[in-house]
């Protein structure tokens, strides 16, 4: 491509609420890095989950983005549509990237790929390597509990909706086991599908506990393989907090939907660091996990 | 007096076309502007190739950097990102008090799944249409064959005996042609949802006849007008004899559509109509 090293391809894969957004502005102020006009390109949800409404969803919403009659449509929006029409313009999009300037590192992090199909992962896979492409995915986790109630939070900030606490765990209590909750929860599902696509060395976990650690950064660093540049660790975005505590009852109620992830993540990265990591883990059987 | 819909599911290959060109040619019917909205073939198809090709195709017609978009293409996407907008246009249509039905007549959604056929149904009915659904059949290996000297015709590859028979060979297991030669998944889909008076189901080889078409404007609700019996379209006929062993083949691969088509509407009846039956064992 650019006769220099092999160019990484970085597929963040979520999870939503757990940190993507200040990693890929984390990445991005790097000089070797070029994602794109956009984070979340937001292609494959759209052609590939196989939950129909929320895959409708996703390619409804950029379709409506083209044909509204109230407006013209941008740029980015017909060229997300063309990497729909035909996914090969959008490898090409990343393989032109790479050779306009002598970059490292370029890719897509859209949350919803977390509830992407194995055949999938498995078609992105082979076209990016077809294209000299090193893929490198990263999966960010964070306490199931505490990703919900994040997720609700963004959604009544999106929607201007009033944010008073009885607003919150209504929307809570009525959206934590929606099929769009699960699809982005069930790290435990995501992560065997990523596992059947992809080597394990292709694969980076990690937590949004510590992400915001230098620690945690470096070796994100190390695995992309691009220098390490000292992060702004005091910059949030994206931030759906209030102050508002949601009850202990509904809290335990959406750890016990989510107990097959506390489990999951428990036996695959050590029972007392999750159970320090993600507080709510303590709702799911007490001693158990 | 509610206006009719007709939701035609197929087959492809069994007349829909021929079909669609009578009831357009009628003056108490406005069928929009085109036969194959496929819309819901894009959108709900649980095949996820299938349903993808479908959907590419809109998307591809519309965005394409050589070419701008066409008016009709640009509505087609437009129903694709709400279809709310497909079912209001042919409440539209139907405002014309001449117009007493309208519909879609697009062959794939034979493959459409339950979820998909509750769907048209609720929002057609919540705008007061009475929805009549048809499926027309026609002898699985014959509506195989045909499909693949269609195929042939429209990719101008040169059709011998052979060519079309080693193609054959492949094709009719492929995933699109079980779609739209299952009969039996498609009424068991279409009885699902839609309730036995709303359903038609005919058969191409009797269909150019005046007793069939008779039959079915009463199914829609419409006064008969004589067919052009005569006049063949999209026909991709060949002289070429097919061997055989291959249409035992085939008929062999879709042995369930023949059983499950014979049983429901009678065994001799679906023999007279579709010789393939007899290699079936």
């Amino acid at each position: 491509m650019n006769g220099r090293s092999t160019p990484r391809f970085l597929l963040g894969v979520g999870a939503q609420k757990a940190g993507t957004t200040w990693l890929h502005q984390y990445l991005g102020r790097s000089p070797r890095v070029d994602f794109g006009f956009v984070k979340e390109y937001h292609v494959f949800d759209a052609l590939f989950i196989d939950d129909p409404v929320i895959r409708q969803a996703y390619l409804q919403r950029r379709i409506n983005d083209i044909v509204d009659p109230t407006r013209v449509p941008g740029l980015d929006q017909l060229r997300l549509l063309r990497f729909l029409g035909d996914p090969a313009a959008y490898f090409d999009h990343f393989e032109k990237i790479c050779r306009r300037r002598p970059i490292e590192l370029t890719g897509d992090m859209t949350p919803s790929y977390a509830g992407l199909p194995t055949e999938a992962l498995r078609f992105i896979r082979a076209q990016l390597e077809q294209r000299g492409f090193a893929v490198r995915v990263v999966f960010l986790m964070r306490d199931p509990v505490e990703r919900c109630i994040s997720s609700v939070r963004m959604r009544l900030r999106l929607a201007q909706a009033e944010r008073t606490r009885t607003e919150e765990e209504a929307t809570l209590a009525e959206l934590y086991a929606s099929p769009g909750q699960q699809m982005r929860t069930r790290y435990d599902l995501t992560i065997e599908r990523l596992e059947s696509a992809f080597d394990a060395s292709q694969i980076h976990y990690g937590f949004y506990e510590t992400l915001f650690e230098t620690a945690s950064v470096r070796r994100i660093c190390d695995f992309l393989a691009i220098p390490y540049l000292e992060p702004d660790f005091d910059k949030r975005v994206n931030v759906s907090r209030t102050d508002h505590a949601v009850s202990e009852p509904l809290r335990a109620t959406v750890a016990r939907a989510y107990e097959p992830v506390y489990r999951f993540v428990a036996a695959k990265f050590g029972h007392e660091w999750i159970e320090r990591l993600w507080p709510s883990s303590r709702y799911v059987r007490p001693g158990m996990i | 007096m509610p206006k009719t819909f007709l939701l035609g599911v197929g087959a492809h290959k069994g007349g829909t076309t021929w079909l669609h060109d009578y009831l357009k040619g009628r003056p108490d019917t406005d069928m929009g502007f085109l036969k194959e909205y496929h819309v819901f073939d894009a959108l709900f198809i649980d095949e996820a190739v299938i349903r993808r090709k479908f959907l590419q195709q809109r998307i591809k017609d519309i965005v394409s950097p050589t070419r701008w978009p066409r008016l009709d293409q640009l509505r087609l996407l437009r129903f694709l990102g709400n279809p709310e907008h497909y079912f209001d246009y042919f409440q539209r249509l139907c405002r014309d008090p001449r117009v007493k039905l309208t519909g879609d007549i697009t062959p794939s959604y034979s493959g459409l799944p339950i979820e998909a056929f509750g769907y048209i149904k609720q929002q057609l009915e919540q705008r007061g249409f009475d929805v009549k659904v048809l499926l027309l059949m026609r002898d699985p290996v014959e509506r195989c064959l045909s499909a693949t000297r269609m195929w042939m015709r429209h990719s101008r590859i040169e059709r011998t005996a052979e060519s079309e028979a080693a193609r054959l060979a492949v094709f009719h297991q492929l995933p699109g042609y079980r779609l739209r030669t299952r009969y039996d998944l498609t009424i068991a889909n279409l009885e699902a949802v839609f309730r036995p008076e709303q359903i038609f189901y005919g058969f191409y080889e009797e269909l150019f006849d005046q007793a069939s078409v008779r039959a079915l404007c009463r199914f829609l609700g419409l006064p008969y007008l004589e067919p052009d019996l005569a006049k063949r379209v999209n026909e991709s006929r060949t002289d070429h004899v097919l061997p055989d062993a291959l249409r035992a083949e085939v008929a062999q691969a879709y042995a369930m559509v023949y059983r499950a088509v014979g049983e429901r509407f009678g065994q001799a009846r679906v023999a007279a109509l579709w010789p393939n039956q007899r290699f079936v064992r």
